[in-house]
């Protein structure tokens, strides 16, 4: 084993050397600005942009573009490429508060800004519904709205007539906000055309889409399209399609001749690109009196846009945290005024930890069992949904773990008992989460020369999830070779296939094609297997001053075409059913929390997280995940809500003063742990999914702590100052 | 604004305003800061900051007022008027109008001085006009009476995060001790009102008697007795009298010390 390897790029990200889609300033670079609709829905009458146009600087107004030089690239999740099937400046429609209606260009960002800002526009403004509870929101049954088997019911036994029997029977519902990603990062690009070859400098996690949706939207061939996405600071799902105004961008830079570069101020990334829409969901959990789980329901509600449908899957992870015989899970979507939702970290799983962790506390209490032990006799080797085998699973380990290095046993279990001697209130909250290990093709091309000198090209994005430093950690560990001889390049559709990376299964996809290149490499070379190699002896043996090779790799079960689907820009993750197996990543989350006697200001204090990830790829960059997603964790619960004013629709509190995130002085010391156990099922190295397990389960847990110190059970996210007084 | 904050005098003297410029922004805000410009602080209202849709009475008078039965947790319960809800958001200015700070203002006609009390102004029918500055005017100075109280006291603040937040509720306390009864209080709130605000009242229930939590929380009520709440910012009411509780006796021990 290797030495864990610091962030490779960490000293290029704090010296300032590292370059994001949108610092790149090519010569006439001319800058793009918006202008957004400040209704919440109707439609546009008239447009004013004489004002506008009358700014020195100005170049370009776009309000209304016809098919013939654009086109919807069609929504993500529908088979198409975009954030959402609505394209802006195509019609008169508004569908939602922040609707780009104008992109104006100019010879600076200033001219640009101010341009926008002075484009008039008269509408015709209907009702809006902006919230699940909203009159005029329309309410789907998502199992006939989305016929897929994915996205359909959860029917295992018989939840409802098993429940009616269960002595100890938990009904609660939990409401969940909508929340936005807020990257540091803000969503932008900068588009230039050289003939009719367009380039595109985005921070993404998806250059695919970006490439193949732009073509489509554009009328041209993808190989006309190149999309360099390096780094990308900051995503978690807000980056992981096409967005409304790239193509924009695109098609002023071709009229202008000149680069175009558009970058969204922070009050329009919460409304031009994706959120986590607001979801509901009723937890029924029957229990016998000895805390044996026997049957779930869960029902969520969730809200998406009138013109899109973001499926819901809360119950794909709920049915499978602990072995419940009889489980019915049902989703209904609710159509609301807003731009389209979508994944945000732990999209899913995040709100359903929440509501069913928080409900499992309930069972606990109403069993007078321990929440640690009840969670360990419940846990399951089967999947309940399909019976068949996890392909690893060890979170009863993670519990077990985690509640030794908490001190768990020291947990006094009546609510209030445990206090500081200045009244502080002090309770100890332990939540379990799972997540879908998921796994996408992959192709990696190799370069290695005669200086020792390596270059990977792999699908893959760096978001600061560490990827570069996993990838050079498998190389420099497989080959014995310097982490500084190596070069990861990365989100660049110039040379490899770019899968979007999301869904946590960027590792389980990137590594296993760099794994299968290093043997193809090892192959040419007639090296052994395993075991350090010396690449220059071997290339000089071999006669020769580099050598390059290619290999692709799939999901488990996946065909062989899907490596030709995957070159054509296709959507393809598998998992977390395979054939034979199916597989999860696992966490346990141990939080304290103290809270104040007179104010109740709410504070975390200590937390333990200890993960079931497979192999750990990169010990340092996956201990930061964790901490990262424990941080995310704690603003879910305690500060993050968008702020939706019904009169109006859209986001209100749309700045970085206002939608409140944790600072440092927020955040304790996070203890964080791995089990550390390959799954050779899933791939040769046996990784699994990281990067949103970490946060699942973090919410309940903080909540059923302060249920601990309180007596109080919150079920609205977030808990604020008033929600404790 | 940072290098009065670490001012040794002034952590000494009067720990309640360098606290206030402590907790009033992030270091990096603070390094910037001028302490004459925090005073003059705007509102965080949304709706005010947002531009269209929104009417505002203050950005376009006449107008009207959106926030007024739209989303106001972090609007005002003291001060208000029918044309304006918005907080005054600042610190500092709490802390000097609990200690009768003065400004000394340069303008077109010369130099004068008025207390930190006057520079602001509630709402009325005129929530456009924020302070008693005319055009042309700079403050150039601010000046803070030597007293006893301003040992023992502090600066109280509650919001939504430890850092980097606006008060949702805060408290500038100061106490003067005459053996086991209190003989001199001070209390500003902020986060709570449209203008930084002296509870007068609840300053003179404390004197002649002990502190206590009961004599404490007492002047916490006394001093939100006059709020008005919205939709969603009645919690203020209850929050801002357990902040004065709490401050009282914080200052109280700084006192005992």
């Amino acid at each position: 084993m290797t030495p864990p390897l610091a962030r490779v790029d960490a000293h290029g990200k704090v010296t300032g050397t590292v370059h994001y889609g949108a610092d790149r300033v090519p010569p006439g670079l001319a800058h793009a600005a918006l202008a957004v609709a400040t209704i919440g829905r109707g439609r546009i009458l008239r447009i004013d942009t004489a004002t506008a146009r009358a700014v020195p600087g100005v170049r370009l107004v776009l309000t209304h573009l016809d098919p013939g030089e654009l086109t919807a690239a069609g929504y993500l999740m529908a088979g198409g490429y975009a954030l959402q099937s609505l394209q802006p400046l195509l019609d008169d429609h508004v569908a939602y508060r922040g609707q780009p209606i104008a992109l104006v260009v100019a010879d600076t960002l200033l001219a640009a800004a101010e341009a926008a800002a002075l484009v008039r526009a008269e509408y015709e403004a209907e009702p809006v519904s902006a919230e699940l509870d909203s009159g005029g929101a329309d309410t789907l049954e998502q199992a006939a709205a989305i016929p897929l088997p994915m996205f359909a019911d959860v029917n295992v036994g018989d939840a409802d007539g098993v429940f009616a029997d269960c002595p100890v029977q938990v009904d609660a519902v939990f409401d969940c906000p909508p929340q936005h990603p807020v990257p540091m990062e803000l969503i932008g690009c900068v588009a230039e055309w050289d003939g009719d070859t367009l380039t595109v400098h985005e921070g993404t996690q998806n250059a695919a889409a970006v490439r193949h949706g732009l073509a489509a939207q554009l009328g041209i061939d993808a190989a006309q399209v190149r999309v360099i996405s390096p780094y990308v600071g900051g995503a978690f799902g807000n980056k992981n399609s096409l967005q409304p105004h790239t193509s924009l961008a695109a098609v002023a830079a071709r009229r202008l001749g000149r680069p175009v570069k558009l970058v969204l101020p922070r009050a329009q990334m919460f409304h031009g690109a994706s959120f986590r829409p607001a979801s509901r969901h009723r937890i029924r959990i029957g229990a016998t009196r000895g805390g044996q789980l026997r049957a779930a329901i869960h029902e969520a509600d969730q809200q998406t846009s009138r013109h899109d449908l973001f499926p819901a899957s809360y119950t794909a992870m709920t049915s499978r945290l602990y072995g419940i015989p009889n489980f019915r899970g049902r989703q209904r979507l609710v159509r609301t005024d807003v731009q389209t939702p979508g994944f945000m970290r732990a999209p899913y799983e995040h709100p359903a930890a929440f509501a069913f962790e928080c409900a499992i506390d309930e069972v606990a209490y109403a069993t007078g069992q321990d929440p640690v032990d009840l969670r360990l006799s419940n846990d399951t080797a089967a999947d309940p949904v399909t019976g068949q085998p996890f392909s690893s699973r060890h979170l009863a380990e993670c519990l077990r773990r985690g509640a030794d290095r908490f001190g768990w046993a020291k947990r006094a279990a009546e609510p209030g008992s445990m206090t500081a001697a200045d009244g502080t209130l002090i309770g100890w909250g332990v939540a379990a989460g799972a997540y879908p290990a998921s796994a996408a093709p992959a192709i990696a091309r190799l370069r290695a020369d005669a200086r020792g000198k390596l270059t990977i090209h792999v699908g893959g994005h760096e978001m600061g999830q560490g990827i570069r430093t996993a990838i050079t950690q498998t190389i420099t560990g497989d080959l014995g070779v310097p982490a500084g001889s190596i070069t990861v390049d990365v989100g660049d559709t110039r040379v490899v296939p770019q899968h979007v990376t999301a869904g946590s299964w960027g590792t389980a996809t990137a590594l296993p094609a760099v794994h299968a290149a290093l043997l193809e490499l090892r192959r040419q070379l007639t090296l052994p297997e395993t075991g350090p190699a010396d690449l220059r002896a071997a290339l000089s043996t071999a006669g020769r001053d580099d050598i390059e090779v290619e290999a692709a790799t799939r999901a488990p079960g996946q065909p062989a075409e899907i490596i030709d689907y995957l070159r054509g820009g296709g959507f393809a993750p598998a998992g977390p059913e395979y054939p034979g197996f199916t597989a999860f990543s696992f966490v346990a989350h141990f939080i304290e929390v103290r809270v104040e006697p007179t104010t109740r200001r709410i504070r975390v204090s200590r937390v333990v997280s200890i993960a079931d990830c497979g192999r750990v790829a990169s010990p340092v960059t996956a201990a930061s995940q964790i901490r990262g997603a424990v941080v995310w964790g704690i603003g879910a619960t305690l500060h993050e809500r968008s702020e939706v004013d019904p009169r109006y629709g859209g986001f209100l509190n749309a700045d970085l003063a206002e939608y409140v995130v944790p600072v440092n002085a927020d955040v304790p010391d996070i203890d964080v742990g791995f089990i550390g156990i390959p799954d050779p099922q899933l791939n040769a190295l046996g990784v699994k999914g990281l990067g949103e397990v970490a946060m699942v389960g973090v919410a309940p847990a903080i909540v059923n702590a302060v249920f601990h110190a309180t007596g109080r059970r919150h079920r609205s996210l977030p808990i604020r100052l008033e929600d404790n007084l | 604004m940072s290098d009065v904050a670490e001012d040794p005098v002034l952590l000494r003297d009067y720990p309640a305003l360098a606290e206030s410029l402590a907790k009033a922004a992030s270091q990096q805000l603070r390094t910037m800061a001028t302490v004459g410009g925090n005073l003059l602080q705007r509102t965080r209202c949304a709706y005010f900051r947002a531009g269209a849709p929104f009417a505002c009475n203050k950005r376009e008078p006449g107008s009207g007022c959106a926030a007024r039965g739209g989303l106001d947790r972090g609007h005002a319960v003291l001060g208000i008027s029918e044309s304006c809800i918005a907080t005054y958001p600042g610190d500092w200015a709490v802390a000097l109008l609990a200690f009768d700070g003065l400004v000394d203002v340069a303008g077109p006609a010369g130099e004068r001085t008025l207390p930190v009390a006057d520079l602001h102004r509630e709402p009325g029918d005129t929530p456009q006009i924020e302070h008693a500055l005319t055009p042309g005017e700079l403050i150039v100075r601010i000046r803070i009476p030597v007293t006893v109280i301003g040992r023992a006291s502090t600066y109280h603040k509650i919001r939504d995060r430890e850092s980097y937040g606006f008060a949702l509720a805060s408290a500038a306390v100061g106490l003067a001790m005459d053996g086991d009864t209190i003989g001199n209080a001070r209390i500003a709130l902020g986060g709570v009102a449209t203008r930084p605000w002296r509870a007068r009242g609840a300053e003179q229930s404390l004197i002649g008697g002990p502190i206590t939590t009961e004599t404490a929380r007492r002047a916490g009520q006394i001093a939100f007795a006059d709020a008005r709440i919205g939709r969603d910012n009645g919690y203020k009411v209850e929050l801002g009298i357990r902040t004065v509780t709490d401050a009282l006796l914080i200052a109280a021990q700084r006192g005992a010390r």
